[in-house]
């Protein structure tokens, strides 16, 4: 039927003349939105970084299981202390525009990153200065010590280096005509519709085989899984559970799925009633059976978490309090915070029933409300009273940020294994996504210390003791690590993308 | 008369100012902080106090509105707090594709709506009389949404006939025709229906009166008497919700434009709205109501020249 | 008022309209007998069931049983669209009698308010009412009833302009009734009729209007079935599993359909203009 069908969709093309001809050495992406302003300064989505890396590029890269690499920069040294690095750059590189990188340009950038116009500030203020030793050597003063510099600083998106020159002929243009380095050329850009780019000759890498690259911006899904089905677009990389499991059964396509640093969890607030109590806290863990549902609903685009640090990291582990699912350990946890069952089945303490609240962004995280629902109906059949509030990602921002919420359903992305990124901002006293006022003094410390130690053994150990910390007073119930999830033609050959970072199409090239 | 236009246009202009006012409120009212949604879930509270300062939040509402009202005496509607880019530049693109889906479906809607008017209007009572006003009726109680579901499912799912999102260029070309049948299609159905079964009715009450009695009665064939005499005075009213349609397709096209991907000014409407992009929504939704003022008078003007009647002062 | 229903229950589109009408209003009232287990049994086991004659509808992306939602899913849509009316008709009544009774600077103050909502699309309108005060049910009541205000309050305006110079209201004036007591004793009766026809009317557009912003996510919070969101949800199933979205969409429509035969009915008896034919 579908060969019938896709046989007359043929024809028809054919009769009204095909849509869009296609090079053979395009390759088309679909985006889920427009890309907005490609100053890295100010790219703030990770649409537009999708497309800045492929413009521009940073000091360092990384390989595909997470590791540093050379980019811009050729190698790189810390001092002893780690508050001064050096970065030593590649000579002989020079902007689609024709000038030529070097530490001048690589100053003026990182000056730009920390000055008035950025919006990376905050990233950059362990900064104390930047200084051009020579003409391929820069180096960093930092503030203080910081094992976690390179991830938290240079591999941000204001870590794009982009052409001064440009910057200083095109004023304005400057953001929307962007001029990096990188092994594609911005050619042009259709907003709300298409962004073109071309094959970098010059480029001093290995490649890029491919002679230009299309983003095609189609923000349903399921939209974008037809336009795959109907050779619209070489790659899609996101769709809901029935659609990939449709195109992972067809030999004409390829699916890529892999893990990434992508944690989804219910916060919960514990300053506030009911979850200021530990005993509630580690109760509805119990209540609920995350795997059950995240299985059903998400996988393979999401897999069961037990920790805040992705399993996807090093410093990974899971020797940790284990909460499964249990409604009978779960109940006897609520009678000991001194709940008890009414004779309508809820849990009530001195008269009043036990409501919570969660709070849940509007498809803002994969399958955020589907799993809400699910959470739900297993805490009401647990004997509690449970609403669901699906808010604008506006406004869900400015309660979670307020902690103004008792369980909310958050996540935090990151494209590297550091495991800092997640515990410094979500759970150490102060940090800037600390939304439920976490301030463990033991937990603060060990996080503090596993910044200083360089060593990786050392810094694992530490950050375990971290992990188990956090279980053990299930702060969090974590639902799962999003995964990433790469779809295309089994004639695209060369492609190999990695959680680590953006698609490096460089070896990109189809066969027939 | 041109006295009539000069004071319908003079009293437009309250009428926009208000919905400036409207719109500015509105959108402050709204809870979610543009800078946060700007700087993401991972940013430092320091970037995102920079970037309200940058794009001027922190000033009082009332000199944030007096500096968007001092913009558009200026004709400038402001940068776009996401992209940073003129808004005019993102309104000029995106309002012909609006206004192309609003008129292709007004087209089709007008020819299909009166034609069905009038077959229905000379034949009150018969089969096909009841079996068309039974689909005008299923034509307004549809959901618009729904209905373009239902055909992007049929046409192009299982048919493959047209594209199921997106516009592939101007209504003219083969490839444009195909993308934008769909979404006239469904965005134009309540319109057909509306305008069938007015013409129907107001036909109707023009063959019952005197005048067409007369003319009947002095022998004068039938067709001649429809389309001389009766269609003519029965139309009026027609082109006033012809009229009025436009600008409810304007703004009707916003839902159209989400379930097909049309990439007009409701797409960027409802994005702004999202991303707490104020200038954006202000300056879009200020040519929107425009709009709707504009067609309103020209219906005015257009109601006076057809029926005499009207007195112009 | 005998005679007004003997006329309604002869008239045919009423008759059908009616039918409809009622079915919808039984499957509401009947809710819990006809789906005793509610609205949300959740089987996560048995997602998207295609429809049998086990499950009717089929089954949803939580495994629900699509029927049950969308017999309980008519309390929503009938309690949305009624209020949202009561809503328009209320404040666009009010408004609307005192702009067309006391007239002048007010009336002109008034009536351009309710321009400038005009010039606003209603759908934005209600998209920013729901925006400011968050998504759920009531909200979308509010949303949609605001959006009526201006209509209400023009027809009503003209009704009671044509209505404050006849004689019987001079004769009110010169007796020295208070205005209160003229407004809503002899001018509010006589506008009844129209309102009647409009709000019957509005009632099939107020259930499209709400389920339009489900569409667009700002409906109801989920559990509960609203036909909108239902329909909104199944979208993305829509090739995977049709039955999601379709069933839900073809009772708004025959709801809404219902209400328009309904108000047609009425307009034709109720309204003299047109009781000639």
């Amino acid at each position: 039927m579908l060969k019938i069908l896709s046989a007359g969709f043929l024809v028809l093309l054919l009769l009204f003349g095909s849509g869009q001809a296609m090079a053979d050495d395009e390759f088309i992406i679909a985006l889920e939105s427009d890309i907005t302003r490609m100053d890295p300064i100010g790219i703030q989505d990770a649409t537009t970084s999708q497309v800045a890396f492929q413009v521009m590029e940073r000091l360092l890269a990384r390989d595909y299981d997470g590791n540093l690499v050379p980019a811009l920069a050729t190698d790189f040294e810390p001092n002893e202390q780690g508050d001064e690095w050096t970065f030593f750059l590649r000579e002989g590189v020079t902007f689609h525009d024709g000038s030529t990188f070097d530490a001048h340009v690589a100053k003026w950038h990182f000056d730009r990153a920390r000055g008035e116009d950025s919006n990376f500030r905050g990233q950059f203020s362990i900064v104390e200065d930047v200084e051009v030793v020579d003409d391929y050597k820069i180096k960093f003063y930092l503030e203080r010590p910081s094992a976690a510099f390179i991830d938290n600083t240079i591999m941000t998106n204001a870590g794009y280096i982009p052409s001064m020159q440009a910057y200083e002929e095109k004023g304005e243009d400057f953001g929307y005509e962007p001029v990096g380095t990188g092994p594609f050329m911005w050619y042009d850009w259709e907003p709300g519709e298409e962004i073109n780019l071309v094959r970098n000759d010059n480029w001093w890498g290995d490649g890029p085989l491919l002679g230009a690259v299309t983003y095609r911006v189609i923000p349903e899904a399921s939209t974008q899984i037809v336009e795959l089905e109907t050779g619209g677009v070489h790659l899609v990389t996101r769709g809901l559970q029935e659609d990939v499991q449709r195109i992972m059964d067809r030999p004409e396509f390829e699916v890529v799925t892999s893990p990434a640093y992508r944690n989804r969890h219910f916060l919960l607030q514990q300053e506030k009633e009911p979850f200021n109590d530990i005993l509630v806290r580690q109760a509805v863990s119990y209540a609920i059976d995350m795997k059950t549902i995240v299985e059903i609903l998400a996988y393979p685009l999401m897999e069961p978490a037990v920790s805040l640090i992705p399993d996807a990291s090093w410093a990974f582990t899971d020797d940790l309090v284990d909460y499964g699912y249990d409604p009978d350990k779960a109940e006897e946890l609520l009678l000991e915070a001194g709940y008890t069952r009414a004779s309508n089945g809820k849990f009530e303490k001195d008269g009043e029933t036990l409501e919570i609240e969660i709070l849940c962004p509007d498809g803002r995280y994969f399958m955020d409300k589907q799993i809400s629902e699910a959470v739900r109906h297993q805490l009401v059949e647990l004997g509690l009273d449970i609403r669901i509030t699906i808010q604008e990602w506006g406004a869900f921002l400015d309660r979670a940020f307020a902690g103004d919420f008792q369980m909310a359903y958050l996540g935090w992305n990151q494209s590297s294994p550091e495991p800092s990124l997640f515990t410094d901002a979500l759970v150490k006293t102060g940090g800037r996504a600390n939304d439920a006022g976490i301030s463990h003094e033991e937990l603060d410390e060990l996080l503090i210390e596993a910044m200083k130690v360089p060593d990786i053994e050392e810094r694992k150990v530490l950050y375990a003791e971290a992990q188990r910390i956090i279980n053990e007073n299930a702060w969090f119930i974590f639902i799962g690590n999003e995964s990433m999830v790469w779809m295309f033609p089994a004639n695209v050959q060369g492609f190999n993308p990695s959680p680590a970072q953006s698609e490096d199409l460089t070896q990109i090239y189809f066969s027939n | 008369m041109f006295n009539y236009t000069i004071r319908k246009m003079i009293s437009a202009v309250p009428v926009l100012i208000g919905v400036t006012i409207l719109v500015f409120l509105v959108l402050h009212l709204t809870p979610g902080d543009p800078a946060r949604i700007l700087a993401g879930p991972d940013a430092y509270e320091e970037d995102i106090a920079a970037i309200r300062q940058r794009l001027g939040l922190n000033d009082p509402l009332y000199v944030q509105y007096g500096n968007f009202m001092a913009g558009l005496i200026r004709l400038d509607f402001g940068r776009s707090f996401r992209t940073g880019r003129p808004v005019i530049t993102d309104i000029a693109r995106r309002f012909p594709n609006t206004m192309e889906l609003a008129l292709v479906s007004l087209f089709w809607a007008t020819i299909v709506g009166v034609v069905v008017g009038v077959y229905a209007a000379i034949r009150p009572g018969s089969t096909a009389d009841g079996a068309s006003m039974t689909a005008a009726l299923l034509g307004v109680s549809i959901p618009t949404f729904w209905l373009g579901l239902i055909l992007m499912l049929i046409f192009s799912y299982y048919l493959g006939w047209f594209p199921a999102s997106g516009r592939a260029g101007p209504f003219w070309t083969p490839e444009g025709f195909r993308s934008i049948f769909l979404p006239a299609i469904s965005l134009g159905a309540p319109s057909a229906a509306i305008l069938a079964r007015l013409t129907r009715s107001s036909l109707l009450e023009v063959l019952g009166e005197d005048y067409v009695r007369t003319a009947k009665a002095k022998g004068l064939a039938q067709k001649v008497v429809i389309y001389r005499h009766a269609l003519r005075n029965a139309l009026i009213p027609v082109v006033t919700i012809t009229g009025l349609e436009l600008g409810y397709l304007m703004g009707g096209a916003l839902i159209t434009e989400q379930v097909f991907a049309w990439p007009g000014l409701g797409r960027l409407i409802i994005n702004g709205i999202y991303a707490h992009d104020y200038p954006t929504v202000q300056a879009s939704i200020l040519v929107l109501a425009g709009i709707f003022v504009l067609v309103n008078l020209v219906t005015d003007l257009f109601y006076a020249v057809l029926d005499p009647r009207i007195k112009y002062n | 008022m005998k005679k007004f229903f003997k006329r309604l229950l002869k008239h045919r589109s009423a008759q059908i309209g009616g039918i409809v009408v009622i079915l919808v209003i039984l499957m509401a009232i009947f809710a819990p007998v006809l789906a005793p287990e509610g609205y949300d049994r959740q089987n996560l086991f048995r997602r998207f069931e295609p429809p049998s004659s086990e499950t009717w509808f089929g089954t949803d992306q939580m495994g629900r049983e699509i029927t049950t939602r969308i017999i309980w899913g008519a309390r929503i849509s009938l309690m949305v669209g009624t209020l949202s009316v009561i809503i328009g008709v209320v404040g666009g009544g009010f408004l609307g009698l005192v702009s067309g009774y006391y007239g002048g600077n007010l009336d002109r103050f008034i009536m351009g308010l309710m321009e400038v909502l005009l010039a606003f699309p209603g759908i934005l309108l209600a998209l920013t009412v729901v925006a400011i005060l968050g998504p759920g049910l009531t909200q979308v009541m509010v949303a949609v009833g605001i959006a009526r205000i201006p209509q209400f309050a023009r027809l009503i305006r003209g009704s009671t302009l044509s209505v404050r110079e006849k004689d019987y209201i001079e004769a009110q004036r010169a007796l020295g009734s208070r205005d209160s007591r003229i407004l809503f004793r002899h001018i509010l009766p006589n506008v009844l009729a129209p309102v009647l026809v409009m709000g019957t009317l509005s009632i099939g557009t107020s259930i499209l209007a709400a389920a339009g912003l489900s569409f667009l996510g700002l409906g109801a919070q989920p559990p509960i079935p609203d036909w909108g969101g239902m329909l909104s949800e199944g979208r993305a199933y829509l090739r995977t599993a049709w039955w999601v979205g379709v069933f839900p969409g073809i009772f708004i429509m025959f709801t809404v359909l219902g209400f328009n035969l309904l108000g047609d009915g009425l307009r034709d008896i109720l309204d003299p203009r047109l009781q000639r034919r």
